[in-house]
């Protein structure tokens, strides 16, 4: 069955399903059509007149020694494995926590909600250096110097103040009815906020889990300051000594940069398939 | 759930890691012959890499002494972790300074001397070069043991000094040599109206700059030992500063600063768009590694006398280290003759011990530098800038004024007229003296210059 529609289209409604079929192009349209693609054809071959012959060139003079080379220079791959392992472990956790702290803020009396984001915000503009010394002496008297170990303490503030705030953003829309009728249904704290909170923010919730990734995997003063031994560093500290080779290393210094910049790149480009609203792609 | 009980532990946690640090390096005493020795160290992968063979030559003659090599890349790097370090009371046991940055540390009692730890163990600083030496000394005392002596000298492209028929530096040039050289050599090859080679790279900082106010007689600061004040505003060093500005200026024989931003000064000239550079013995591996240059080293050219600027690293001992026998015995390894060509073979440093330095290790005649021996023969000349706590902080300051009037258009004829020794040198000497006096006083009014 078909009924015309006001756009020029018509709806078919077929047996499980109701889908729009437009009307064919307008004159009008099809200029559009031929002017854009001018427009492209010119912007295109404008490209190629830029690029082919840098690119040509780059494709002649291509080999893989620069990789080599980063591999050979320092103990790339270990440090590649080391960031990965880190990263791998403390941007989940860091998520979960200020997730759920985030959660735990939507569900307080305002008062105290107004102190706690205030405080989030104080935690949010101390510079990273104004406590470099006083987490070092801390985690210095707890042994953990020369461990991983301080390069998870992010974790337990959930990652950054940021993070909780981007997330009781979030969280802070849903309804609280949905919230009251599961605690009526008799559901814990815990399973509302990971059964009803975490999937109906997901996209925020993706986000700022690559946000975490990042910041986890390109750390470099924490590594810097709290890991020693060579074979315990991690991908940036490897980049930057790859960088001490000199100004006329820049094969190396490129290669060992798509290196680290390589996992991340693919760790996004698969989170962001979660960046979708969730009732969007059902 | 309070978190009142948590923070208390915290925080006196803290207070006691920040407080009690001699208390702990007594208390760790009996458990160091366990643990090795920690060695903190900045530098290139190949640095570090003749680092880590000079543990491991130490340990294979040292039968149950271990030492951990601890690798950091870049000085500023090393400086950062070195100070956290230091702040909690627990650095490393050994670490490679600066003789311009180790001030900082000497003067907070940090450093152990080395230089009598050692001689009480028969070593000798008379085997050493003198100006190395002096330069880690505090209060007479050899605080640290020089591992390198190097000197800025010029970095140049034969092949372009042939190429425009311009005659190779000689041992003992001019300015007036140097700067005609600078001339012929900056050329438009293409005829397009730019510069595509230009005659000599100069980073314009205190510690470059410095040799041609000392060439030209004048000072940077009234006492190296104990400054005062800068002395950029007399005669000689406006003169200096008058000849360095007419390189960027009327002469136009340096990158401008668009050039300087867009490329190293160090890459410009191993592709060969400068003929000069101004650099230490670090960039000769580079060099080396560039097999289609032909290049050589000259000595420093003279104003009105021959001199060059140190360039010096050392090994220096914590004061807290619990260690201290095993990590001599690493330093006294490390500058003996085994350890000094160890790290001589990776062509960035002139070593300190001079039967090293005068040995064919360093003047490899099947390696370049052709003219290795320049580096040598400046250490004779060489003059330092102070060692004192600021100091580093004073040459940051400096640098970022220096930069901005190096490549700034000339706006009159007295401000590039090297004989002038007024106009923008005199401005410029007083902006430098304001920025800086404060550190200087800072330094004095603590009694610790």
């Amino acid at each position: 069955m078909q009924r015309r529609g006001t756009l020029g289209g018509s709806l078919v409604v077929h047996e499980r399903a109701i889908c729009y079929r437009p009307e064919p192009h307008r004159s009008a349209h099809r200029l559009d059509t031929r002017s854009a693609r001018l427009a492209a054809a010119v912007a295109s071959a404008a490209a190629a007149a830029l690029f082919a012959a840098p690119i040509g060139l780059l494709l002649a003079a291509s080999s893989l020694d620069g990789y080599r080379a980063a591999f050979a220079a320092v103990p790339l791959a270990r440090s590649l494995f080391n960031s990965a392992w880190i990263s791998t472990l403390a941007a989940p956790a860091s998520l979960a926590l200020a997730s759920m702290a985030a959660f735990g803020l939507t569900q307080i009396a305002a008062v105290p909600r107004r102190r706690m984001l205030l405080v989030l915000l104080l935690c949010a503009s101390i510079p990273l250096t104004a406590v470099l010394v006083p987490r070092f002496v801390l985690f210095d008297a707890i042994g953990a110097v020369g461990t991983p170990l301080p390069l998870f303490a992010p974790v337990l503030v959930g990652g950054s103040p940021l993070y909780c705030l981007l997330l009781f953003a979030a969280l802070r829309r849903l309804p609280q009815a949905q919230i009251d009728a599961a605690r009526i249904e008799g559901l814990g704290w815990l399973a509302i906020w990971w059964r009803i909170a975490v999937p109906q923010t997901r996209p925020t919730h993706a986000a700022v889990f690559m946000l975490s990734l990042m910041a986890f995997w390109s750390a470099f003063l924490e590594p810097l300051l709290y890991l020693h031994r060579e074979h315990e560093l991690t991908a940036p500290l490897m980049l930057h000594a790859i960088s001490l080779l000199g100004s006329t290393q820049w094969p190396m210094l490129m290669a060992a940069a798509c290196a680290i910049t390589l996992p991340v790149v693919l760790s996004v480009a698969v989170l962001t398939s979660f960046l979708h609203h969730p009732f969007r792609t059902r | 759930m309070t978190i009142r009980p948590l923070l208390v532990p915290c925080l006196i946690a803290t207070l006691v890691a920040a407080c009690g640090r001699d208390d702990r390096a007594a208390a760790t005493t009996a458990a160091a012959a366990d643990t090795p020795v920690t060695f903190q160290v900045f530098g290139d992968p190949a640095e570090i890499a003749a680092y880590k063979a000079l543990v491991t030559a130490f340990e294979a003659e040292n039968p149950g002494r271990r030492v951990t090599l601890i690798p950091v890349g870049k000085q500023s790097d090393h400086m950062t972790k070195l100070s956290a370090a230091y702040a909690s009371g627990k650095g490393p046991d050994v670490f490679v300074l600066n003789f311009r940055r180790f001030g900082q540390f000497a003067e907070r009692g940090a450093l152990e001397a080395v230089g009598p730890a050692l001689a009480a163990r028969g070593w000798s600083e008379q085997d050493y070069y003198e100006p190395a030496i002096e330069a880690f000394r505090q209060d007479g005392t050899l605080m640290c043991v020089p591992q390198n002596v190097s000197s800025l000298v010029v970095y140049y492209n034969r092949a372009l000094f042939r190429r425009f028929d311009v005659p190779y530096p000689s041992p003992h040039w001019t300015y007036f040599e140097f700067s005609n050289a600078a001339r012929k050599l900056t050329r438009d090859t293409d005829g397009d109206g730019r510069i595509d080679i230009y005659g000599v790279a100069l980073e314009p900082t205190l510690i470059r700059l410095a040799p041609f106010i000392w060439s030209a007689g004048g000072d940077i600061v009234n006492d190296v030992r104990r400054p005062t004040m800068l002395t950029l505003d007399r005669p000689d060093a406006l003169r200096a500063l008058g000849v360095v500005r007419s390189l960027s200026g009327p002469q136009g024989v340096t990158p401008p600063l668009a050039a300087h931003q867009a490329e190293d000064e160090d890459a410009r000239f191993a592709r060969g768009g400068v003929a000069m550079l101004f650099q230490s013995r670090r960039f000769t591996t580079t060099l080396r590694a560039r097999k289609d240059l032909d290049w050589d080293v000259a000595p420093f050219p003279t104003l009105r006398k021959p001199v060059s600027a140190l360039h010096a690293d050392g090994y220096c001992l914590s004061r807290n280290t619990a260690h201290r026998d095993a990590a001599l015995d690493f330093i006294r390894y490390a500058v003996g003759a085994e350890g000094q060509a160890l790290m001589t073979r990776t062509g960035r440093l002139v070593p300190s011990l001079k039967s090293v330095a005068e040995s064919p290790v360093f003047l490899d005649p099947e390696q370049p530098p052709a003219s290795a021996r320049v580096f040598l023969d400046a250490i004779p000349l060489l003059r330092r800038t102070p060692n004192i706590a600021a100091w580093h902080e004073i040459e940051s300051r400096a640098d970022t004024i220096l930069e901005e009037w190096f490549f700034e258009p000339p706006v009159g004829a007295g401000a590039v007229d090297p004989d002038a020794g007024g106009g923008e040198g005199m401005a410029l000497a007083i902006r430098l003296r304001d920025a800086v006096q404060p550190l200087l006083l800072r330094d004095l009014q603590q009694g610790k210059p």
